[in-house]
């Protein structure tokens, strides 16, 4: 491609413009020929393509849009320079020609982009500028993505440039046809763009006579057969969508593998999580109980996540999506069988009904112990001869540790605990037990961000009775310097000395998994199963989801613990107790999520944040001033409402003042896009969010003045009216030279770039608010149910917004509002007015 | 000769290219009252008192050898806003407000309007709006006290169309020292 421009320079160049290296840009980008040819008619064209909003994709980058910009200057000027000078008369538009093909004579081959610029349709004009718009971003837009860059071949516009060009051809009757009748006014982003597309295949397919099978062949263009050119028409506009989506980085699923990986090494994974990442998207999850592995009952299912681009952008992880599509496996298989079989069959609608009454009518009591049971197991274990020291040692850490006897095959013996994570440990004076932490599986590597210290180690403190009697063992045991926790039990197993056992204590009925998993079960119903996989690090069956959103004090867990030791001693009429509840020595750490805001974080942000908005107040007048003042008091209403609503910053990732039923203080939000059709949840509204919605919205209608006079009104209008948003680059006034245009553009919410915007505040993902209020939530102990409603998390079938679900709105609001108050307090989150006018 | 005609709101594309980028350098100005604080029928009465200053539009003849003359005498007129900005902006932010709404109603969609004949007269016309008007309408300082005295002075039913006139009197009852307020700036 030519980069210099001699005439260009020598017509365009003057005193009040002289930057070269900015008209090359310019014209390279135009792929305008030497000679320019009716070059002021691409001008007229890029100027009114530009007047439309930018697509979200540039729209939300401040370095995208001030390029943008001054090239849009740089056209303006060029033009103008035509116009004014009379004898340029081969660079206007050629008035009598209307067919590209002629006026353009000459340069399509070397220069294809140039003649989409220069096209002008009177059947759909919207059309043609939303892919001008496309066209001349794309590069920048590219490049911008990915600095390392993709490379687009000259072959890929020159086939863009025909296709397109084709859609104008007068004998191209169903191309006219869809041109007429295809509205084309809104085109948010480039997917939007891209549907357009789509909708055109569409409507060629329906209209058209075509095989069923492709034929790429270019000679059949020529071919007397119209089905086969009707083919190729076909594939045509398909590789245009292929070179557009190059742009926003799609790529082709990855093909995975399989490299014979047996049965095994799921359960291994899939054990150790409760999740594995199959393919992109695909998860296995076990439904039941870990333990239940070795039994015949275990459940296990397949399940195809939906995950979009914002998503990532708001922090969100694979492993708490929920499933758009699930099947399920009562037994593992290799790999290979769960890979076809999920790809060869459709979710049987009745499995999936099974599991969700699996979820609601969980038949916990056959799994819990009973007290009687409970009573008969504690005594018989406390009281055992010396013979059956063993047995008796290892049934009360199954039971108090709530794990399988094969967690403890590594346990060992300890003075005090060291930095050792790689087995559970237990203090000489079987005063406390520890054991690595729960490790929640997260895609990203962790950065090191401002955020509460988590830790990799649970302690938990048995009771003064079971650390006596461990301690009497531990004494007398004449092994006990090899330091390993259990002992061999002479020539048997576990199974066999417990069938001996529990004859021996009359609890013949019970099993080995009921043991290790009955304060599990305690836990979750108690506190809910985030707080069980923390307290036990074993995950629990059903949702991830509140994994990702909860982290918890080493302190709090261990409170919670003794509550539970405190219950079975009640259940079972055996003395379990404390003697000193001193957690001293355990440092202010935390267990679970990353990344959780320390509730000082956010009540330094606020007020900081509160402070700006003042300080900008006073002197709206000056420079870009309001603009910034706009974007930090949208951000400052979005995290404010997000902490008292707990809304995904996805969508919207704000309740606007219209969404909101007043009188009955309820909001319906969809924050997630499923299949799922209940995926509209409605949701209480805090007094406080519907003031912060109601201020937004008066200063959103104060702000339109204002975006009329830059001219943007209609901009925010084709944008579908977006509220809220926010203006990109508004700080743009870098050059000395004070007369310089505003370089702007609005853009509509995005987690990036509210992220983006919070940054200087806060540099935490988008989502940060909902680990805050979740495991805020979690440590007022409010009820799990009812946080999971609040939150939009919860097992299949156990959605608030099930229609099986019975969990009445007020209950929620009546369990949430102290809190919220509470919150609101502590926070001192409070809604500022806006611009007035 | 200068004639005043009902024009459609749709017909109005937008303002003079040659004073848009003065507007567009007052952006950060603030008024006493925004789109909320007028009702439609007072934007209404406030177009009567004040109609919007307009140019035509030259439509110039596309594609000689398509369009025939009664094509281009069939295409309707479009203006241009030379002077009445203010009022212009506030009716366009209704009219923005509206489009988001299902129940839009039909209102200001008949605009009062003085049509120029001449584009460069209007062009000064624009200038002096600019810099006549918000010295002549603006209040100066203590902004509430005299809207307050007008509020006295007119009756109940005459301000019904200005809701800004409600928050004067709520804001006169909460702190009835000389506080300023952010209505003031």
């Amino acid at each position: 491609m030519t980069t210099d421009y001699k005439a260009a320079y020598a017509l365009f160049l003057d005193k009040s413009f002289d930057n070269k290296s900015l008209l090359n840009e310019l014209l390279q980008l135009l792929d305008t020929p030497d000679q320019m040819p009716h070059i002021a008619g691409v001008f007229e064209n890029i100027k009114t393509t530009l007047q439309l909003p930018l697509m979200h994709e540039v729209s939300q980058v401040d370095s995208l849009v001030e390029k943008i910009r001054s090239l849009e200057e740089v056209a303006d000027h060029c033009h103008r320079k035509i116009t004014a000078e009379k004898q340029h008369y081969d660079l206007r538009r050629d008035e009598n020609e209307i067919r590209v093909l002629k006026a353009l004579k000459g340069t399509l081959k070397r220069h294809p982009l140039y003649a989409l610029f220069y096209l002008n349709s009177t059947s759909n004009q919207n059309f043609f500028n939303w892919l001008r718009q496309i066209l001349f971003t794309i590069k920048p837009l590219t490049s911008h993505l990915r600095p390392t860059g993709v490379h687009y071949t000259h072959r890929d516009f020159q086939q863009m440039s025909v296709a397109i060009r084709r859609l104008t051809r007068e004998d191209h009757t169903v191309a006219a046809q869809w041109l007429l009748q295809k509205d084309c006014t809104y085109c948010l982003s480039y997917r939007d763009f891209i549907d357009f597309l789509y909708d055109y295949l569409d409507f060629f397919r329906v209209n058209s006579d075509m095989h069923k099978k492709s034929s790429e062949k270019k000679s059949v263009l020529n071919s007397n057969n119209p089905r086969d050119r009707n083919q190729y028409l076909y594939n045509e506009i398909s590789k245009v969508i292929d070179t557009i989506n190059v742009a926003l980085g799609y790529s082709k699923p990855r093909r995975y593998r399989v490299s014979g990986r047996g049965g095994s090494q799921i359960q291994s994974e899939v054990r150790q999580h409760g999740i594995s990442a199959l393919t992109g998207s695909s998860l296995i999850y076990q439904e039941t109980s870990a333990d239940d592995e070795l039994l015949d009952n275990s459940l296990y299912s397949v399940l195809q996540t939906n995950f979009a681009d914002d998503e990532i952008a708001a922090g969100e992880e694979l492993f708490e999506q929920n499933p758009e599509e699930m099947f399920v496996f009562s037994e593992q298989e290799p790999i290979e069988h769960y890979i076809s079989a999920f790809k060869g069959r459709r979710l049987a609608a009745s499995t999936r009904k099974r599991i969700e009454r699996q979820h609601q009518f969980l038949p916990t009591s056959v799994q819990l112990l009973s007290k009687q049971q409970l009573h008969r197991l504690l005594t018989a274990c406390l009281q055992s001869q010396p013979n059956d020291y063993e047995i008796a040692k290892r049934l009360l850490m199954l039971l108090l540790c709530a794990r399988s006897e094969r967690d403890f095959l590594y346990a060992k013996l300890t003075k005090t605990f060291t930095d050792d994570l790689s087995a559970p440990r237990v203090l000489l004076d079987g005063s406390e037990m520890s054991a690595p932490a729960f490790c929640i599986q997260y895609e990203t590597d962790s950065e090191a961000l401002p955020a509460t210290p988590l830790t990799k180690v649970i302690t938990l403190p048995l009771p003064d009775e079971v650390s006596r009697w461990l301690q009497q063992r531990f004494a007398e045991n004449p092994q006990w310097d090899t330091l390993k926790l259990f002992t061999d039990i002479q020539y048997r197993t576990i199974e066999e000395a417990f069938e001996d056992f529990r004859l021996k204590a009359n609890i013949p009925e019970v099993t080995l998994n009921q043991i290790s998993n009955h304060l599990f079960w305690r836990a979750c119903q108690k506190f809910g199963s985030a707080t069980a996989t923390l307290m036990f690090s074993k995950a629990a069956p059903g949702s991830q989801a509140r994994l990702y959103y909860t982290a918890l004090p080493v302190k709090e867990l261990r409170a919670r613990y003794r509550e539970l030791i405190k219950e079975l001693s009640h259940h079972s009429a055996v003395p379990l107790s404390y003697q000193n509840v001193q957690d001293a020595h355990i440092a202010d750490v935390f267990l679970g999520c990353r990344y959780m805001p320390e509730a000082q974080q956010y009540k330094a942000v606020l007020s900081e944040l509160r402070a700006k908005l003042e300080q900008r107040k006073t002197n709206m007048l000056e420079g870009t001033n309001w603009l910034m003042f706009h974007n930090e008091f949208t951000v400052y209403s979005i995290l404010c409402q997000g902490l008292l609503t707990g809304l995904r910053p996805t969508h919207d990732g704000f309740i606007r003042f219209a969404d909101i039923l007043q009188t009955a203080g309820v909001a319906v939000v969809r924050d997630k896009d499923t299949s799922d059709e209940f995926h509209s949840r409605t949701i209480p509204m805090h007094p406080l969010a519907i003031t912060l919605a109601e201020n937004y919205h008066n200063h959103l209608n104060a702000v339109l003045g204002r975006l009329h006079r830059l001219g943007m009104l209609r901009a925010w209008q084709l944008l579908k009216s977006p509220e809220p948003f926010f203006f990109t680059n508004a700080e743009s006034k870098k050059s000395p030279n004070t007369n310089q245009k505003l370089r702007l553009a609005i853009t509509r919410f995005s987690p990036t770039k509210y992220s983006e915007l919070l940054a200087p505040w806060l540099k935490l993902p988008a989502n940060s608010h909902r680990k805050f209020i979740r495991s805020f939530l979690d440590m007022r102990r409010v009820s799990p149910e009812i946080v999971d409603a609040f939150m939009g998390h919860g097992n299949l079938g156990e959605h608030f917004w099930h229609p099986q679900s019975t969990l009445s709105f007020s209950d929620i609001r009546q369990a949430l509002t102290p809190h919220l108050d509470e919150l609101i307090k502590e926070l001192d989150i409070r809604a500022v007015t806006g611009l007035q006018s | 000769m200068t004639q005043f005609a009902q024009i459609p709101f749709s017909s109005i594309v937008g303002m003079s290219p040659k004073v848009d980028a003065m507007v567009l350098d007052l952006h950060a100005l603030t008024y006493t009252a925004g789109v909320n604080d007028i009702t439609p029928a007072g934007l209404a009465q406030m177009l009567l008192l004040h109609p919007l200053h307009v140019v035509a539009v030259e439509t110039k003849p596309q594609k000689k050898n398509k369009t025939t003359p009664e094509a281009i005498e069939a295409q309707p007129l479009t203006y241009q806003v030379v002077a009445g900005f203010r009022l212009f902006e506030l009716v366009s932010a209704y009219h923005a407000l509206q489009h988001n709404q299902a129940f839009a109603k039909d209102e200001l969609n008949l605009i009062p309007a003085l049509i120029h004949p001449n584009a460069k007269t209007a062009s000064q016309l624009a200038r002096h709006d600019l810099a006549g008007s918000p010295l002549v309408y603006s209040l100066s300082n203590k902004v509430v006290e005299q809207l307050t005295l007008i509020k006295k002075v007119l009756d109940v039913d005459i301000l019904e169309p200005f809701p800004k006139y409600k928050s004067v009197r709520t804001m006169r009852n909460d702190k009835k020292d000389n506080h300023v307020s952010d209505h003031d700036d």
